[in-house]
């Protein structure tokens, strides 16, 4: 049997860079004996077979681009063909990268997996870096891998697409360790920009209640409609919670939701902390505040946000909530996000997680309520509604394999937050396959 | 006899050929082996509970004859069953409907010249190369026999010891268990275990067997499915294993990514594509890898003065590459994401 596709993909690329490595290696191991001569004839003849089918390629793409010359005045209108060497081109360049990818990601897994070897030791150093002193140990719980495929689109006509994959392996117990790369690419009318993130990220959770998650990453910003040069800056996160009563978070992120904000290279580096207290039976008090940073291109914009909640815990895992928040930027801003100089909300709040006995999850967060603004140089203006949606349904599709489908709504008279207009609306889907390597 | 630069002749050998309803070809398998340069010290006919009297044709040719008690269900159980009356240090699976050329086993045993190689196996051609599914696969095998084959020897790593004629070290097999069922693939399972225990295994381009492939959709989509599914059970079963092998390791990432990613965008992403580009000439994709395919296919042809035979099958590689792409997609995704193993053993050559 033939595993794979002939011709298609990347193992026709695999096989000619083998063959076209065979006489280094050989040259490297010296072979003696009888046996050298032979080796040496079959070496030859893959090597001319090789050399034959990059001759055969090239061959096709001379051939192609003359009977595309010309063809081109027989053609129907609007059936012109593309630049004739463009496709040949970015298919090998394309087919080399993915080989590259797959090849890298196969001897990262190795050193995972079997730790053995000076880049195992290497990786394992950094592993217990990272896990802050915890020793790598196998864990019961199977590595996974997530595919992730996502959209967002909003009321300002910006529309990306996201598409992500991590794996995640148990490194100890309470201890998970990741590694996720994506790509996105947000567009709005004429212009776009792609965004590729990496990040390594673990997870701890020494005792049910108390996690300590972290990540460290860099995220490369196309350069304006592709033009003008990239930027990669780095990105990270450390969040601590003592559910319920602490959440502390600090993180640094592109803002990514239009093109024009990648152009400016808004970054948002924010910390946020939420404590909660039970005042009598499932009555409990929130309070809230956060201090970001907006830098761009342009200049530095601080918003500070500050909230309090009153709760009411419904279920074991569900709460009715009644909320305040107030938004507060420092000047007003042009490099494409929405900086009023005060954003008020009130809301009716419900959080709801149930978890059928077949192990499907599901989890609404939503919120109805009022928001009004005060733009610069006026007073708080009138309210108008405020509705928010998320949803998660998680379901296993077979042993170690699940589903999750994630949704996420907003429609506001004023937008709260780093939106990109005054009138904000937005919604986004995203799907994604875990499934546990075992 | 072994020859001086020999370890082993083919009084070291014992054939095993299950058979499950195979009176239309056993005959012609035996009577390959008994044409043999180096003939074997026993043919044994596993005669997995046939009603076509498999049984009596095989005993009438002068071979071996055993029978379960009933029928084991795959093809691995029946060449498992046969395993037990071997007594000679190499054993060689050959499946019923499979010809060897008369120095197919002479060559292949040359291969055993050292204690650690446990498997070897040769170039296969299909027997009759007359529909388009036969002349799909006689593409098929002369590329992949030709050009892929050829490197992962080199490399020391040949992907698989195929099925329907591989020679093995006796005491390595036993210590594998002989041949496990618990894939679909069972000469890719045996092959990955070998090597995970540090065995050799290597691909003897001169020793040519001949089977019958499938010669309708039918029998395709059979063996089709079998090899799919089976490969992905490979994978999700040896994973861990297979990245410790070098060269291996890269070869069956490379494997998987095109029978499933590369695979889902050929059938999917390209048509996809061409229509919401509005761009027609996307479709070169299908084709535009055709002189790629066509230089060791040519190679392997002129080889064996099979030029004209070659040029006329080529188009039929095309439409079994889709089908391919098909049936292995839909594995992936059975296997895979549905965590619909496929289990039953569906014969089909």
């Amino acid at each position: 049997m033939t595993a794979g596709i002939p011709g298609t993909g990347i193992g026709g690329l695999f096989y000619l860079v083998s063959a076209l490595a065979m006489p280094l290696r050989e040259l490297r191991s010296r072979p003696r004996g009888a046996k050298r001569g032979s080796r040496w004839s079959v070496i030859a003849g893959q090597v001319a077979m090789a050399s034959g089918v990059i001759a055969g390629m090239w061959a096709t793409g001379w051939l192609l681009e003359v009977a595309l010359v010309h063809a081109r005045p027989f053609l129907p209108v609007g059936l012109d063909p593309p630049p004739s060497r463009l496709w040949p081109t970015a298919t090998i360049v394309a087919g080399a990268g993915v080989l590259a990818a797959v090849l890298l990601g196969v001897e990262i897994l190795r050193l995972v997996i079997h730790r053995g070897g000076t880049g195992a030791r290497v990786l394992s150093v950094l592993i217990v870096t990272a896990a802050a002193q915890a020793r790598v140990v196998d864990a019961q719980d199977a590595p996974t891998f997530t595919v992730l495929v996502g959209g967002i689109r909003d009321s300002d006509r910006n529309a990306t697409l996201r598409v992500e994959g991590a794996f995640e392996y148990p490194a100890a117990p309470g201890l998970r360790l990741s590694a996720v790369a994506g790509r996105e690419r947000v567009a709005s009318g004429a212009a776009s920009a792609g965004i590729d993130r990496v990040s390594l990220r673990t997870a701890w959770r020494p005792v049910r209640r108390f996690d300590v998650a972290a990540r460290v990453g860099a995220t490369r910003l196309d350069g304006a409609g592709g033009a003008g040069g990239a930027t990669v800056v780095t990105t990270g996160e450390v969040r601590v919670r003592w559910r319920p009563a602490l959440d502390f978070r600090l993180r640094r992120d592109a803002v990514t939701a239009s093109p024009l904000l990648v152009a400016n290279r808004v970054m948002r580096t924010e910390g946020r902390a939420t404590i909660q207290a039970p005042v009598a039976g499932p009555l409990a008090l929130r309070a809230i505040a956060g201090t970001a940073a907006l830098g761009s291109t342009q200049d530095v914009n601080h918003r500070t946000s500050a909230g309090g909640a009153v709760l009411l815990a419904v279920a074991p895992a569900g709460e009715v909530s009644a909320q305040f928040h107030e938004i507060h930027f420092s000047h007003a801003s042009a490099v494409g996000y929405f900086a009023p100089r005060v954003v008020q909300t009130a809301e009716v709040a419900t959080y709801l997680e149930y978890e059928t006995a077949g192990s499907a999850l599901f989890v609404l967060d939503g919120g109805v309520g009022v928001r009004r603004l005060a733009a610069w140089g006026l007073s708080l203006g009138p309210w108008g509604r405020a509705l928010r949606l998320y949803a998660l349904i998680a379901t296993p599709i077979a042993p170690g394999r699940e589903l999750r489908l994630e949704l996420d709504g907003e429609d506001s008279a004023v937008a709260a937050d780093v939106a990109t207009a005054a009138r904000w609306r937005y919604g986004s889907a995203a799907v994604s396959v875990r499934w546990a390597m075992r | 006899m072994a020859s001086p630069d020999h370890l082993f002749a083919g009084s070291d050998v014992t054939v095993i050929v299950p058979a499950y309803n195979e009176a239309a070809s056993v005959a012609d398998t035996i009577r390959s082996l008994h044409a043999q340069t180096a003939p074997p010290a026993e043919v044994i006919v596993v005669d997995d509970c046939s009603d076509d009297g498999t049984g009596d044709m095989a005993r009438a040719l002068g071979v071996t004859v055993v029978r379960p008690p009933a029928n084991t269900g795959s093809k691995a159980g029946a060449q498992t069953f046969g395993l037990q009356n071997v007594r000679t240090t190499l054993t060689v699976a050959l499946d019923a409907d499979t010809v060897l050329a008369p120095d197919a086993l002479e060559r292949l045993v040359a291969a055993f010249d050292g204690p650690g190689v446990a498997a070897a196996c040769g170039f296969v051609l299909p027997r009759r190369v007359r529909t388009v599914w036969e002349r799909g696969r006689y593409i098929e095998y002369l590329f992949a026999f030709t050009f892929y084959k050829r490197l992962q020897e080199y490399y020391g790593k040949p992907l698989i010891s195929s099925g329907c004629f591989s020679m093995y070290r006796t005491d390595a097999l036993r210590a594998q268990g002989g041949w496990s069922d618990r894939t679909l693939a069972e000469d890719m399972d045996l092959t990955w275990s070998l090597y995970q225990v540090g065995r050799d295994v290597h691909f003897v381009p001169k020793a040519v067997c001949y089977p019958i492939e499938p010669s309708s959709f039918t029998l395709m989509r059979r063996q089709l499915r079998r090899w799919s599914h089976g490969f992905v059970q490979n994978v999700r079963l040896h994973w861990r294993g297979v990245l410790g092998v070098p060269y291996l390791r890269s070869a069956v990432a490379v494997a998987f990514w095109d029978a499933s990613l590369s695979a889902a965008a050929y059938l999917i992403l390209l048509p996809i594509l061409a229509l919401l580009l509005r761009s027609p000439w996307l479709l070169l994709g299908y084709a535009i890898d055709a002189p790629a395919v066509l230089v060791p296919v040519l190679v392997g042809a002129a080889r064996r003065r099979e030029v004209p035979r070659a040029l006329a099958s080529f188009p039929a590689f095309f439409v079994l590459r889709t089908v391919n792409a098909f049936f292995f997609v839909r594995a992936v995704v059975a296997e895979l994401l549905l965590g619909r193993s496929l289990r039953t053993y569906e014969k089909g050559h």
